[in-house]
Protein backbone atom coordinates (compact mmCIF):
# COMPACT_ATOMS: atom_id res chain seq x y z
CA UNK A 1 0.00 0.00 0.00
CA UNK A 2 1.21 3.65 -0.46
CA UNK A 3 0.21 6.99 0.58
CA UNK A 4 1.18 9.75 -1.10
CA UNK A 5 1.20 13.10 0.12
CA UNK A 6 1.45 15.91 -1.63
CA UNK A 7 3.26 19.20 -0.51
CA UNK A 8 1.22 21.76 -0.22
CA UNK A 9 3.60 24.03 -1.77
CA UNK A 10 5.01 22.06 -3.92
CA UNK A 11 3.93 23.60 -6.92
CA UNK A 12 6.01 26.75 -5.58
CA UNK A 13 9.10 25.28 -4.80
CA UNK A 14 11.36 25.54 -7.49
CA UNK A 15 11.53 28.24 -9.95
CA UNK A 16 9.76 30.56 -7.89
CA UNK A 17 10.13 33.60 -10.19
CA UNK A 18 8.42 31.81 -13.40
CA UNK A 19 5.29 32.52 -14.79
CA UNK A 20 5.00 29.50 -16.78
CA UNK A 21 4.71 27.33 -14.19
CA UNK A 22 1.75 29.18 -12.78
CA UNK A 23 0.34 27.46 -15.74
CA UNK A 24 2.35 24.47 -15.85
CA UNK A 25 3.21 22.13 -12.91
CA UNK A 26 6.26 20.07 -14.53
CA UNK A 27 8.12 19.99 -10.62
CA UNK A 28 5.31 18.53 -8.15
CA UNK A 29 7.49 16.92 -5.34
CA UNK A 30 5.76 14.49 -3.59
CA UNK A 31 6.60 11.16 -0.54
CA UNK A 32 5.20 7.94 -0.20
CA UNK A 33 4.91 5.23 1.92
CA UNK A 34 6.20 2.35 -1.21
CA UNK A 35 6.01 1.99 -4.66
CA UNK A 36 2.63 1.23 -5.74
CA UNK A 37 1.36 -2.08 -7.79
CA UNK A 38 3.45 -3.05 -10.66
CA UNK A 39 0.86 -2.37 -13.39
CA UNK A 40 -0.13 1.06 -12.45
CA UNK A 41 3.93 2.01 -11.39
CA UNK A 42 5.40 4.57 -14.10
CA UNK A 43 7.98 2.42 -16.36
CA UNK A 44 10.19 4.85 -15.80
CA UNK A 45 10.73 4.00 -11.73
CA UNK A 46 10.95 0.38 -12.13
CA UNK A 47 14.24 0.57 -11.54
CA UNK A 48 14.70 3.00 -9.26
CA UNK A 49 17.60 2.97 -7.11
CA UNK A 50 18.16 4.00 -3.28
CA UNK A 51 20.62 6.80 -3.22
CA UNK A 52 22.48 7.95 0.08
CA UNK A 53 20.82 10.78 2.10
CA UNK A 54 22.43 13.99 2.16
CA UNK A 55 23.54 15.20 5.82
CA UNK A 56 24.53 18.80 5.69
CA UNK A 57 26.73 19.69 8.58
CA UNK A 58 26.45 22.66 10.75
CA UNK A 59 26.73 25.89 8.91
CA UNK A 60 25.68 29.57 8.50
CA UNK A 61 25.59 32.71 6.37
CA UNK A 62 27.08 35.57 6.50
CA UNK A 63 24.95 38.58 5.78
CA UNK A 64 27.75 40.65 5.38
CA UNK A 65 30.52 38.62 3.54
CA UNK A 66 27.25 37.21 1.47
CA UNK A 67 28.82 33.52 1.94
CA UNK A 68 27.89 30.30 3.57
CA UNK A 69 30.05 30.29 7.03
CA UNK A 70 31.19 27.46 9.52
CA UNK A 71 30.30 27.21 13.22
CA UNK A 72 33.25 29.94 14.00
CA UNK A 73 32.01 32.50 11.46
CA UNK A 74 34.86 31.53 9.18
CA UNK A 75 33.58 31.45 4.74
CA UNK A 76 33.52 27.63 3.64
CA UNK A 77 34.80 28.12 0.71
CA UNK A 78 38.07 28.66 2.51
CA UNK A 79 38.25 26.72 5.20
CA UNK A 80 37.25 23.25 2.94
CA UNK A 81 38.73 24.11 -0.01
CA UNK A 82 38.47 21.77 -3.05
CA UNK A 83 37.76 18.84 -0.76
CA UNK A 84 34.04 19.20 -0.44
CA UNK A 85 32.34 16.83 -2.50
CA UNK A 86 28.56 15.76 -2.71
CA UNK A 87 26.28 14.16 -4.77
CA UNK A 88 23.45 16.79 -4.17
CA UNK A 89 19.79 16.65 -6.20
CA UNK A 90 19.86 19.64 -6.88
CA UNK A 91 20.80 19.97 -10.83
CA UNK A 92 17.43 21.40 -12.26
CA UNK A 93 15.90 18.38 -13.82
CA UNK A 94 18.36 15.83 -13.66
CA UNK A 95 18.82 14.28 -10.27
CA UNK A 96 21.73 13.69 -8.28
CA UNK A 97 25.03 15.76 -9.59
CA UNK A 98 28.42 15.49 -8.42
CA UNK A 99 29.24 19.12 -6.79
CA UNK A 100 30.92 20.47 -4.51
CA UNK A 101 29.08 22.13 -1.29
CA UNK A 102 28.50 21.08 2.23
CA UNK A 103 26.30 17.97 2.19
CA UNK A 104 27.82 14.62 2.78
CA UNK A 105 26.29 11.54 2.32
CA UNK A 106 24.48 9.36 5.35
CA UNK A 107 25.32 5.89 5.98
CA UNK A 108 22.71 3.46 4.95
CA UNK B 1 25.71 48.92 -11.56
CA UNK B 2 25.22 45.95 -8.97
CA UNK B 3 25.04 42.40 -9.58
CA UNK B 4 21.52 40.85 -7.76
CA UNK B 5 22.35 37.37 -7.18
CA UNK B 6 18.93 34.61 -6.51
CA UNK B 7 20.32 31.87 -5.01
CA UNK B 8 20.15 29.14 -1.73
CA UNK B 9 22.15 30.23 0.96
CA UNK B 10 24.68 27.33 1.42
CA UNK B 11 25.85 27.01 -2.56
CA UNK B 12 29.28 26.97 -3.31
CA UNK B 13 29.74 28.03 -6.53
CA UNK B 14 27.52 31.04 -5.71
CA UNK B 15 29.75 31.56 -2.90
CA UNK B 16 32.70 31.11 -5.35
CA UNK B 17 30.93 33.94 -7.61
CA UNK B 18 30.29 36.26 -5.00
CA UNK B 19 34.48 36.10 -4.33
CA UNK B 20 35.22 36.81 -7.46
CA UNK B 21 33.14 39.79 -7.95
CA UNK B 22 33.84 41.19 -4.92
CA UNK B 23 37.36 41.21 -5.41
CA UNK B 24 36.80 42.47 -8.97
CA UNK B 25 35.17 45.64 -6.95
CA UNK B 26 32.04 44.74 -8.23
CA UNK B 27 29.01 45.32 -5.62
CA UNK B 28 26.91 42.44 -5.38
CA UNK B 29 23.32 42.05 -4.21
CA UNK B 30 22.71 38.36 -3.02
CA UNK B 31 19.24 36.94 -1.83
CA UNK B 32 17.24 34.10 -1.55
CA UNK B 33 13.71 34.13 -2.88
CA UNK B 34 13.10 32.31 0.51
CA UNK B 35 13.98 35.87 2.37
CA UNK B 36 10.65 37.28 0.95
CA UNK B 37 8.33 38.70 2.27
CA UNK B 38 9.92 38.50 5.60
CA UNK B 39 13.48 39.61 5.35
CA UNK B 40 13.15 41.16 1.69
CA UNK B 41 11.41 44.30 1.06
CA UNK B 42 10.23 45.23 -2.15
CA UNK B 43 9.27 48.80 -2.53
CA UNK B 44 9.00 49.47 -6.30
CA UNK B 45 6.91 51.80 -8.43
CA UNK B 46 5.87 52.60 -12.13
CA UNK B 47 7.63 55.62 -12.63
CA UNK B 48 6.43 58.43 -15.78
CA UNK B 49 9.11 56.96 -18.26
CA UNK B 50 7.61 53.22 -17.63
CA UNK B 51 10.55 52.01 -15.99
CA UNK B 52 10.32 50.53 -12.34
CA UNK B 53 12.34 52.33 -9.86
CA UNK B 54 12.66 51.83 -6.33
CA UNK B 55 14.78 49.11 -3.87
CA UNK B 56 15.20 46.07 -2.88
CA UNK B 57 16.41 46.03 0.82
CA UNK B 58 17.64 43.53 3.88
CA UNK B 59 18.24 44.58 7.02
CA UNK B 60 21.97 44.57 6.01
CA UNK B 61 21.96 45.81 2.72
CA UNK B 62 19.98 47.52 -0.13
CA UNK B 63 19.86 47.96 -3.62
CA UNK B 64 17.93 50.64 -6.49
CA UNK B 65 16.64 48.52 -9.15
CA UNK B 66 17.78 50.93 -11.40
CA UNK B 67 21.52 50.09 -9.96
CA UNK B 68 20.83 46.09 -11.03
CA UNK B 69 22.92 45.27 -13.83
CA UNK B 70 22.64 41.22 -14.30
CA UNK B 71 20.31 38.57 -12.34
CA UNK B 72 22.03 35.33 -11.70
CA UNK B 73 19.38 32.57 -11.57
CA UNK B 74 20.92 29.74 -9.43
CA UNK B 75 18.20 27.86 -8.11
CA UNK B 76 16.65 29.83 -5.30
CA UNK B 77 14.08 28.61 -3.04
CA UNK B 78 10.17 28.95 -2.38
CA UNK B 79 8.99 32.03 -0.98
CA UNK B 80 8.25 31.86 2.76
CA UNK B 81 5.15 33.25 4.56
CA UNK B 82 4.28 33.35 7.99
CA UNK B 83 3.10 30.13 9.84
CA UNK B 84 -0.44 31.22 10.41
CA UNK B 85 -1.36 31.46 7.16
CA UNK B 86 -3.96 28.62 5.74
CA UNK B 87 -2.78 26.99 3.05
CA UNK B 88 -5.66 29.00 1.36
CA UNK B 89 -4.01 32.13 1.78
CA UNK B 90 -0.79 30.58 1.42
CA UNK B 91 -1.99 29.51 -1.88
CA UNK B 92 -2.47 33.34 -2.74
CA UNK B 93 0.60 34.96 -1.50
CA UNK B 94 2.86 32.18 -3.38
CA UNK B 95 0.84 33.58 -6.62
CA UNK B 96 0.67 37.38 -5.42
CA UNK B 97 4.82 36.95 -5.03
CA UNK B 98 5.55 35.17 -7.79
CA UNK B 99 3.43 37.27 -10.19
CA UNK B 100 4.60 40.60 -8.23
CA UNK B 101 8.12 40.09 -7.08
CA UNK B 102 9.12 38.12 -9.80
CA UNK B 103 6.76 40.92 -12.58
CA UNK B 104 9.03 43.72 -10.81
CA UNK B 105 12.35 41.94 -12.32
CA UNK B 106 10.90 40.76 -15.21
CA UNK B 107 10.26 44.29 -16.27
CA UNK B 108 13.65 45.25 -15.50
CA UNK B 109 15.20 46.82 -18.28
CA UNK B 110 18.38 46.07 -19.74
CA UNK B 111 19.24 43.69 -17.37
CA UNK B 112 21.29 40.89 -18.62
CA UNK B 113 19.53 37.24 -16.93
CA UNK B 114 21.36 34.44 -16.16
CA UNK B 115 18.78 32.56 -16.65
CA UNK B 116 15.31 34.72 -17.50
CA UNK B 117 13.07 32.14 -15.24
CA UNK B 118 10.52 32.31 -17.76
CA UNK B 119 13.21 31.31 -20.86
CA UNK B 120 14.29 28.75 -18.16
CA UNK B 121 11.09 27.22 -17.74
CA UNK B 122 9.75 27.02 -21.42
CA UNK B 123 13.49 24.95 -21.72
CA UNK B 124 12.46 22.48 -19.72
CA UNK B 125 10.64 21.03 -21.71
CA UNK B 126 12.95 17.94 -23.18
CA UNK B 127 11.07 17.42 -26.53
CA UNK B 128 12.02 21.17 -27.21
CA UNK B 129 14.99 21.12 -26.79
CA UNK B 130 15.53 17.64 -28.93
CA UNK B 131 13.69 19.73 -31.34
CA UNK B 132 15.51 22.57 -31.19
CA UNK B 133 18.84 21.11 -31.07
CA UNK B 134 18.01 19.21 -34.22
CA UNK B 135 16.74 22.47 -35.72
CA UNK B 136 20.00 23.80 -35.17
CA UNK B 137 22.20 21.07 -36.50
CA UNK B 138 23.31 19.29 -33.76
CA UNK B 139 22.69 15.28 -33.34
CA UNK B 140 20.18 14.00 -32.10
CA UNK B 141 19.69 10.61 -30.90
CA UNK B 142 16.22 8.84 -32.38
CA UNK B 143 13.74 9.66 -29.80
CA UNK B 144 10.24 8.23 -29.06
CA UNK B 145 7.53 9.72 -26.20
CA UNK B 146 4.36 7.74 -26.20
CA UNK B 147 2.05 5.65 -23.48
CA UNK B 148 1.98 2.85 -26.11
CA UNK B 149 3.87 -0.45 -25.01
CA UNK B 150 3.42 -1.08 -28.66
CA UNK B 151 4.76 2.17 -29.56
CA UNK B 152 8.24 0.81 -27.90
CA UNK B 153 8.45 -2.71 -29.39
CA UNK B 154 8.01 -1.31 -32.83
CA UNK B 155 10.83 1.75 -31.58
CA UNK B 156 12.70 -1.57 -29.90
CA UNK B 157 12.58 -3.06 -32.74
CA UNK B 158 13.73 -1.02 -35.61
CA UNK B 159 16.66 0.38 -33.43
CA UNK B 160 20.01 0.13 -34.91
CA UNK B 161 22.24 1.22 -32.84
CA UNK B 162 22.77 -1.36 -29.87
CA UNK B 163 19.39 -0.64 -28.45
CA UNK B 164 17.55 2.09 -26.64
CA UNK B 165 17.06 3.45 -23.26
CA UNK B 166 14.76 4.77 -21.31
CA UNK B 167 14.92 8.34 -19.39
CA UNK B 168 12.80 10.85 -17.83
CA UNK B 169 11.72 13.84 -18.78
CA UNK B 170 11.90 15.82 -15.71
CA UNK B 171 13.23 15.30 -11.96
CA UNK B 172 14.19 11.58 -11.67
CA UNK B 173 14.43 11.35 -7.71
CA UNK B 174 11.45 10.42 -5.71
CA UNK B 175 11.29 9.75 -1.84
CA UNK B 176 9.62 6.45 -1.09
CA UNK B 177 9.45 5.21 2.34
CA UNK B 178 12.03 7.36 3.53
CA UNK B 179 14.61 6.80 1.21
CA UNK B 180 15.73 9.02 -1.71
CA UNK B 181 15.26 6.48 -5.02
CA UNK B 182 16.81 8.03 -8.49
CA UNK B 183 15.62 6.67 -11.56
CA UNK B 184 18.52 6.63 -13.59
CA UNK B 185 18.74 5.93 -17.65
CA UNK B 186 18.33 2.27 -18.16
CA UNK B 187 19.20 0.37 -21.11
CA UNK B 188 16.47 -1.60 -21.87
CA UNK B 189 17.20 -5.28 -22.58
CA UNK B 190 14.97 -7.85 -23.71
CA UNK B 191 13.56 -8.72 -19.79
CA UNK B 192 13.13 -5.24 -19.90
CA UNK B 193 10.66 -4.96 -23.43
CA UNK B 194 9.03 -7.95 -22.24
CA UNK B 195 7.41 -6.58 -19.54
CA UNK B 196 6.41 -3.19 -20.72
CA UNK B 197 3.62 -2.89 -17.11
CA UNK B 198 3.63 0.91 -16.62
CA UNK B 199 4.45 2.17 -20.00
CA UNK B 200 0.64 3.39 -20.19
CA UNK B 201 0.70 5.04 -17.20
CA UNK B 202 2.08 8.26 -18.03
CA UNK B 203 4.59 9.82 -21.30
CA UNK B 204 7.95 7.72 -21.48
CA UNK B 205 10.53 8.32 -23.15
CA UNK B 206 12.71 6.16 -25.52
CA UNK B 207 16.07 6.96 -27.09
CA UNK B 208 18.19 4.78 -29.59
CA UNK B 209 21.60 3.52 -27.50
CA UNK B 210 24.38 5.95 -28.95
CA UNK B 211 27.56 3.76 -28.61
CA UNK B 212 29.47 6.14 -26.85
CA UNK B 213 33.20 5.99 -26.16
CA UNK B 214 32.67 9.16 -23.99
CA UNK B 215 29.95 11.71 -22.81
CA UNK B 216 30.98 15.63 -22.27
CA UNK B 217 28.56 18.23 -20.30
CA UNK B 218 28.90 21.31 -21.69
CA UNK B 219 28.52 24.79 -19.84
CA UNK B 220 27.81 27.72 -21.84
CA UNK B 221 28.65 30.99 -20.12
CA UNK B 222 27.48 33.98 -22.52
CA UNK B 223 29.71 33.27 -25.65
CA UNK B 224 32.11 31.12 -23.57
CA UNK B 225 31.76 27.33 -23.94
CA UNK B 226 33.33 24.82 -21.79
CA UNK B 227 33.52 21.27 -22.95
CA UNK B 228 34.42 18.94 -20.18
CA UNK B 229 34.75 15.33 -21.55
CA UNK B 230 33.70 12.61 -18.88
CA UNK B 231 35.10 9.68 -19.22
CA UNK B 232 33.15 6.39 -17.51
CA UNK B 233 34.88 3.21 -16.33
CA UNK B 234 32.10 1.03 -14.96
CA UNK B 235 29.19 -0.68 -16.65
CA UNK B 236 27.00 1.57 -14.53
CA UNK B 237 28.14 4.53 -15.01
CA UNK B 238 28.77 3.42 -18.88
CA UNK B 239 25.18 4.10 -19.34
CA UNK B 240 24.13 6.88 -16.87
CA UNK B 241 27.65 8.94 -15.83
CA UNK B 242 25.45 9.94 -12.50
CA UNK B 243 25.09 6.19 -11.35
CA UNK B 244 28.85 6.38 -10.17
CA UNK B 245 30.43 9.17 -9.85
CA UNK B 246 34.04 7.29 -8.53
CA UNK B 247 34.16 5.53 -12.16
CA UNK B 248 34.94 9.13 -13.59
CA UNK B 249 37.51 10.99 -15.14
CA UNK B 250 37.33 14.39 -16.27
CA UNK B 251 39.20 16.05 -19.53
CA UNK B 252 38.76 19.51 -20.05
CA UNK B 253 38.54 19.37 -24.41
CA UNK B 254 37.93 21.80 -27.13
CA UNK B 255 34.62 22.44 -28.44
CA UNK B 256 34.30 20.75 -31.85
CA UNK B 257 33.62 23.89 -34.30
CA UNK B 258 30.03 22.54 -35.55
CA UNK B 259 29.23 21.74 -32.08
CA UNK B 260 29.71 24.91 -30.60
CA UNK B 261 27.97 26.47 -33.78
CA UNK B 262 24.87 24.44 -33.00
CA UNK B 263 24.89 25.13 -29.55
CA UNK B 264 25.58 28.76 -29.78
CA UNK B 265 21.94 28.76 -32.22
CA UNK B 266 20.20 26.10 -29.33
CA UNK B 267 20.85 28.93 -26.51
CA UNK B 268 20.14 31.97 -28.99
CA UNK B 269 16.82 29.81 -30.09
CA UNK B 270 15.92 29.57 -26.44
CA UNK B 271 16.78 32.44 -24.99
CA UNK B 272 19.63 31.05 -22.77
CA UNK B 273 22.55 32.57 -21.50
CA UNK B 274 23.92 29.96 -19.44
CA UNK B 275 23.10 26.44 -19.79
CA UNK B 276 24.97 22.61 -19.17
CA UNK B 277 24.22 20.45 -22.07
CA UNK B 278 25.17 16.47 -22.42
CA UNK B 279 26.25 14.87 -24.89
CA UNK B 280 27.41 11.36 -26.01
CA UNK B 281 30.58 10.93 -28.35
CA UNK B 282 30.61 8.26 -30.26
CA UNK B 283 34.00 6.57 -31.74
CA UNK B 284 33.93 8.65 -34.47
CA UNK B 285 34.34 11.58 -32.39
CA UNK B 286 30.71 13.00 -33.07
CA UNK B 287 28.65 14.43 -30.42
CA UNK B 288 24.90 13.51 -29.88
CA UNK B 289 23.05 16.01 -27.97
CA UNK B 290 20.69 14.83 -24.77
CA UNK B 291 19.55 17.35 -22.94
CA UNK B 292 20.52 20.53 -21.27
CA UNK B 293 19.35 21.98 -18.20
CA UNK B 294 19.40 25.62 -17.59
CA UNK B 295 20.32 25.32 -13.77
CA UNK B 296 22.76 22.53 -14.63
CA UNK B 297 25.95 22.31 -11.77
CA UNK B 298 29.48 23.04 -13.21
CA UNK B 299 31.35 23.23 -9.71
CA UNK B 300 32.86 20.33 -9.57
CA UNK B 301 34.00 19.97 -13.39
CA UNK B 302 35.87 22.99 -12.89
CA UNK B 303 37.52 21.91 -10.02
CA UNK B 304 38.51 18.61 -11.64
CA UNK B 305 39.64 20.50 -14.81
CA UNK B 306 40.53 23.59 -13.99
CA UNK B 307 38.00 25.11 -16.50
CA UNK B 308 37.43 29.03 -15.37
CA UNK B 309 33.85 28.82 -15.34
CA UNK B 310 33.13 31.37 -12.09
CA UNK B 311 35.59 34.00 -14.12
CA UNK B 312 33.24 33.47 -16.93
CA UNK B 313 30.17 33.98 -15.31
CA UNK B 314 31.43 37.21 -13.64
CA UNK B 315 32.59 38.45 -16.61
CA UNK B 316 28.99 37.78 -17.98
CA UNK B 317 27.70 39.19 -14.78
CA UNK B 318 29.83 42.28 -14.86
CA UNK B 319 29.26 42.91 -18.46
CA UNK B 320 32.46 42.61 -19.82
CA UNK B 321 30.96 39.47 -22.41
CA UNK B 322 27.55 39.22 -23.69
Amino acid sequence: MSTTTSSATAMEEDNPLSSAQVRYELRVAAIAEGPGPEETRPFGLRAAQTVPMPVRPPRGYCPIEQVAVDTDGRPLIETMGKEWKTKSSSDGDEGPEENYGWEEEADE
Amino acid sequence: MTVLILAQDADAPTDHLVAELTRRGVAVFRTDTSWFPRQLVLDAQLGPDGRWCGSLSTEHRSVRLSEIRSIWYRDPTAFTFAAGLTDVERAYAHREARLGFGGVLAALRGVTWANMPNRAADAMYKPLQLATAAACGLRVPPTLVTNSAAAVRRFAEVSDTGGVVQKSFGPNTVTEGGRTKVAYTRHLDDTALADLRGIDATATQLQGWVDKTSEARLVVVGDELFTIRITASSAASRVDWRADFDALSYEWIDTPAEVAHGVRAYMKALGLAYAALDFGIDRHDQFWFYESNGGGQYGWLEAQTGAPITLALADLLQGDRR
